[in-house]
C-alpha cells in the first residue's frame, strides 16, 4: 500500500544527517525522493549511516557549475512539491540554490532549510556541527547537573531532533499549501531541536521549580527515580506520582516512610537536603536482591521498574519483533544489514523501508528520461 | 491563512509528556486543541511549570468519560473535530468509548493518533512505559555510561519528545493527506519505535561494523570533546585531519599537527593530547580561544546551561523565547515556536490552562446552555 506522501516528490539537496535522515522519514511515508549529487560524489557516500540515511531514494549527478546541469536541476525543481537543503544560507544564496530563487521557479515549492543554529542567530555563519550546537543549547551542561563540569552526550540528540522537525515542518507545509495553493519557506534549527525535547525542562520563573537546580548525579536526581544496582544488575525504577510512591513504599516494606516528614513532596518535592537519605537508603535494601527478583516483586506490586540492557538485548525485545520496528534487508555495501523501519504506523498509508540507497547518479539517465526530451540534449551537464 | 493548521480542531485525551507535547506541537502549527481531562486531571499537573512545556497553547476542560453524559458530550465535540488524539493505556480508550471504531461512526474523516509506550498490540503493551523505562531497556543508559561503567539517566527525554514530535508528524501527514483525499486514518507512535527512531544510527547492524570508538564523559577523542577555559567550558569539534590541522594552527601548536596528523596518530596518543590541550585551555577565557578557532574555520561553540537562551537578546528577539501569565505556574518564559515558517509563522496562543478553565467557553461553543452546563456539573459530568 502506498505510503501516506505517495504523491509528494521530494528534492534531496542535503549534505548531513539531519537533512538525509528527514528524506528517509518522508521516503518510507512514500515520497518519490531525488537526490542531488555533485559529480565527484560526495564524502557521505563512504559513511555507513548513509547507507541507513539514503535508502530509498534515486540519485542524480549533475554539475551544477555548467548551464546545462543547472537547467537540469530547475526542472527537477519545476515539478518537485519539497526541497529539503542544508547548505548555510549564504552558499545557498552563491548558489542561487536559496528559497527566494527556486520559489521564482515553482511557486508551490515548500523548501525546508536545516541548520545548525537558524539563519538569524549570531553565530548562523560560523562553522558548527551537532557537538557545538549540543553544548550550545545546554544538553551536555545539563547532562552534567547543577554547578558541575559538563558531560558530554552520546546520542547525536541535535541532529535527530532536526530531523524530525524537518518532518514536520514539511508536513504541516503541505497541508497548508493544500489551502494557499502556495508553497513557503520552512526553517529548522538544530538549535530550537534541542530546545524542543525539553520544553518541559527549559520553563522558568519566580514560581517555578528549577529542573537545572535539581540535576545531580548520572544516575538521577530523585531518589525514586532513578538508576539502581540490584545484588547483581541495573534498573530503573520510575515512581513519577504519590500513587507509585506509596507503592514503592508498600513494596520495599517501609510504609513508614510515607508518614516521615523527611519525604514530604515524593517524589517530586522531596527537599534536596533529604534526598540522599532516601537514596542511600533505598539503594541498601536494593543490594539485597538479584534483578531478576526485584523485577518480578516490584512488577507485581504495581512499582514502574525496567532492566538496564544493551541495544543488542532490545533488538530482541519481543515487542520490538512484534512493532516491526526493526527490518532487515541485503545492502549491496554493508551485506546484511539491520535498520530501522518507519517509526510512524499509519493504519491505511503504511509506507515502508526504502529500497537500498543508491550509488552517486545510479539514476541519472532514468530521472533525465522522465523529465522529457529536451533534457536528454542537455545531459552534458548529468554524470551518469 | 496565517498558521500551517490553521482551522484544523483537535479533541486531546491526552497527559504526561509524549501525548500531550503532540497536541502542544500541533497547537503551536495554528490548532485549535482542546484538552479534555478527566475530573483528577493530567498526572503531570503537579509539575507546573514543565507542564506549561507541554501543554500551553491549549484550552482544557473536565469531562468524567465514565458517564455517558460525558461521552456524549464529547461525541458532540468529536462530531466538530479533525483529530483526535489519546495516549491511554491500549484497551482504556475502548472502555471509556472513545476509540477509533466509535469515533469514526461519528467523523467519518477523522485523523486518530495514538501515543503509546509499547504500541497497541503485543507482547508488553500493559507494562509501565515511562521514558526513563524505555531508555533503561533500549541501551540508551547502558550506552551513555559506557561498557563497565555504571549506566547514566539522559536528562533529556528522549523517548518521550521523539514520541511526540513522530506524532506530530504522523498527523500533520495524514491531515495533507486527508486534504488531498478526503480520507482520515488511524496512525499511532510509541516509545519503542520512537526509542529506536532517536537511535537510528546506533541500532543499524552490519557484519563489519566497527565497535563504536571509547568515550570519556567530555567526548570522543581529544579533537572532539569539551573543555575547560579559565572561566567556562567550549565544545571543540575536529572530526578530520585537515580541521585538527587548522585548530593546532589557530591554538599556536602547530607541531601538533605535525606530530600528530592523522586519526591513528592522534587516538594513539589521545591521553597526551588531550591533557596538553586541557592545559592550554586552562590559560585563557573561553572567548578568546573560540574566537581564534572560529576564524580559523574550526567548528566550535561555548558549553552552557539550557536555560541560558532565554537569556540570549537573540532569542527572544527571534521569539525561540516568551513570556506567560501562567494560571497555575506565574508569569514564565519559555520557547517559541520550533518551526520557522515564511508565509504562516505558527503561534503560541496561550499559556497551558489551569484544570477546567474553559469548560463553560468550550461547552458553550457545541451548544451547551449555562442551565445545561450547571446540570452537568451538579451531576459530576464535568469540573
Amino acid at each position: 500500500m502506498p505510503g501516506v506522501f505517495h504523491s509528494i516528490k521530494l528534492l534531496d539537496l542535503a549534505c548531513d544527517m539531519p537533512g538525509a535522515y528527514a528524506c528517509m522519514l518522508l521516503g518510507d511515508m512514500g515520497a518519490d525522493v531525488v537526490r542531488i549529487e555533485p559529480p565527484a560524489g560526495s564524502a557521505l557516500h563512504t559513511r555507513s549511516d548513509f547507507r541507513l540515511w539514503n535508502r530509498g531514494r534515486r540519485s542524480v549527478s549533475l554539475d551544477l557549475s555548467l548551464a546545462a546541469g543547472r537547467e537540469v536541476l530547475e526542472r527537477l525543481v519545476a515539478r518537485s512539491d519539497v526541497l529539503i537543503a542544508t547548505t548555510s544560507p549564504r552558499a545557498a544564496r552563491q548558489g542561487r540554490l536559496d528559497f527566494d530563487t527556486l520559489h521564482r521557479i515553482n511557486s508551490r515549492l515548500v523548501y525546508c532549510a536545516i541548520s545548525p543554529f537558524g539563519e538569524a542567530h549570531p553565530m548562523a555563519d560560523l562553522p558548527a556541527d551537532d557537538g557545538v550546537v549540543n553544548a550550545y543549547a545546554g544538553v551536555y551542561g545539563d547532562q552534567g547537573g547543577w554547578q558541575e563540569p559538563p558531560i558530554y552526550s552520546r546520542l547525536p540528540i541535535a541532529s535527530y531532533a532536526a530531523a524530525f522537525l524537518a518532518a514536520l515542518g514539511v508536513g504541516a507545509a503541505l497541508y497548508a499549501r493544500e489551502s494557499t495553493r502556495k508553497g513557503q519557506k520552512v526553517y529548522v534549527s538544530m538549535l530550537a531541536a534541542c530546545l524542543a525535547m525539553q520544553t518541559g525542562s527549559i520553563v522558568v520563573g519566580p514560581r517555578v521549580r528549577s529542573w537545572a537546580r535539581d540535576a545531580r548525579g548520572q544516575q538521577g536526581a530523585n531518589p525514586v527515580y532513578r538508576l539502581y544496582r540490584a545484588s547483581d544488575e541495573w534498573l530503573f525504577i520510575a515512581c513519577g506520582n504519590v500513587t507509585f510512591w506509596n507503592k514503592l513504599c508498600l513494596a520495599l516494606d517501609r510504609v513508614e516512610w510515607l508518614e516521615d516528614p523527611r519525604f514530604e513532596g515524593a517524589p517530586w518535592n522531596i527537599p534536596l537536603e533529604n534526598r540522599d537519605a532516601l537514596r542511600d537508603m533505598i539503594a541498601d535494601i536494593m543490594r539485597t536482591k538479584t534483578r531478576a527478583e526485584w523485577l518480578a516483586h516490584l512488577a507485581a506490586n504495581d512499582v514502574p521498574c525496567a532492566p538496564v540492557q544493551t541495544r543488542e538485548q532490545f533488538a530482541n525485545h519481543p515487542q520490538v519483533a512484534h512493532n516491526g520496528i526493526l527490518s532487515q534487508s541485503n545492502d549491496p555495501v554493508l551485506g546484511r544489514m539491520r535498520a530501522m523501519a518507519v517509526p510512524i504506523k499509519f493504519y491505511d498509508t503504511p509506507g515502508a523501508p526504502g529500497t537500498a540507497a543508491p550509488q552517486p547518479g545510479e539514476h541519472t539517465a532514468e530521472v533525465l528520461r522522465e523529465l522529457g526530451d529536451d533534457a536528454a540534449k542537455t545531459s552534458k551537464g548529468a554524470r551518469p | 491563512m496565517k498558521h500551517p493548521l490553521d482551522g484544523v480542531t483537535v479533541v486531546d485525551l491526552t497527559s504526561y509528556i509524549a501525548g500531550s507535547y503532540v497536541a502542544t506541537l500541533l497547537a503551536d502549527l495554528g490548532a485549535r486543541v482542546v484538552k479534555v481531562e478527566s475530573p483528577t486531571g493530567d498526572g503531570f499537573r503537579v509539575m507546573a511549570g514543565s507542564f506549561q512545556g507541554w501543554n500551553r497553547g491549549k484550552r482544557a476542560i473536565i469531562v468524567d468519560l465514565t458517564k455517558q453524559e460525558g461521552r456524549d458530550l464529547l461525541y458532540r465535540m468529536v462530531a466538530e473535530a479533525d483529530v483526535v488524539l489519546e495516549n491511554y493505556r491500549p484497551g482504556v480508550a475502548k472502555k471509556l468509548g472513545v476509540d477509533h471504531e466509535t469515533i469514526r461512526a461519528i467523523t467519518p474523516d477523522i485523523v486518530y493518533c495514538s501515543v503509546t509506550a509499547y504500541g497497541q498490540t503485543g507482547p508488553y503493551i500493559q507494562s509501565p512505559g515511562f521514558d526513563p523505562l524505555m531508555q533503561a531497556q533500549s541501551g540508551a543508559m547502558h550506552a551513555q555510561g559506557g561498557e563497565g561503567n555504571p549506566p547514566v539517566f539522559l536528562r533529556v527525554a528522549i523517548t518521550d519528545y521523539a514520541a511526540a514530535i513522530l506524532g506530530a508528524v504522523g498527523i500533520a501527514a495524514a491531515l495533507a493527506n486527508r486534504a488531498r483525499t478526503g480520507l482520515g486514518q488511524r496512525l499511532e507512535t510509541s516509545l519503542v519505535n520512537s526509542a529506536i527512531a532517536v537511535q537510528a544510527a546506533e541500532f543499524l547492524d552490519y557484519g563489519a561494523k566497527p565497535e563504536p570508538r571509547r568515550m570519556g564523559d567530555y567526548g570522543v577523542d581529544a579533537a572532539y570533546r569539551l573543555y575547560q577555559a579559565s572561566d567556562g567550558w567550549l565544545f571543540l569539534s575536529c572530526q578530520d585531519d585537515e580541521s585538527w590541522a587548522k585548530a593546532c594552527a589557530a591554538l599556536d601548536r602547530p607541531e601538533l599537527a605535525r606530530r600528530y596528523p592523522d586519526m591513528t596518530s592522534r587516538l594513539k596518543h589521545d591521553g597526551e593530547i588531550a591533557a596538553e590541550l586541557e592545559r592550554l585551555f586552562a590559560r585563557g577565557e573561553r572567548q578568546k580561544w573560540l574566537n581564534k578557532l572560529q576564524q580559523a574555520g574550526v567548528r566550535c561553540g561555548p558549553s552552557r546551561v539550557m536555560t541560558d537562551f532565554h537569556d540570549d537578546s537573540w532569542a527572544v528577539q527571534s521569539g525561540l523565547t516568551v513570556s506567560a501569565e501562567s494560571p497555575d505556574a506565574g508569569p514564565v518564559r519559555q520557547m517559541g515556536v520550533a518551526i520557522g515558517f515564511s508565509d504562516t509563522p505558527g503561534v503560541v496562543w496561550r499559556p497551558a490552562p489551569s484544570h477546567g478553565q474553559h469548560t463553560d467557553e468550550v461547552l458553550g461553543e457545541i451548544g451547551y446552555s449555562d442551565k445545561d452546563i450547571a446540570r452537568l456539573r451538579q451531576n459530576g459530568v464535568v469540573g
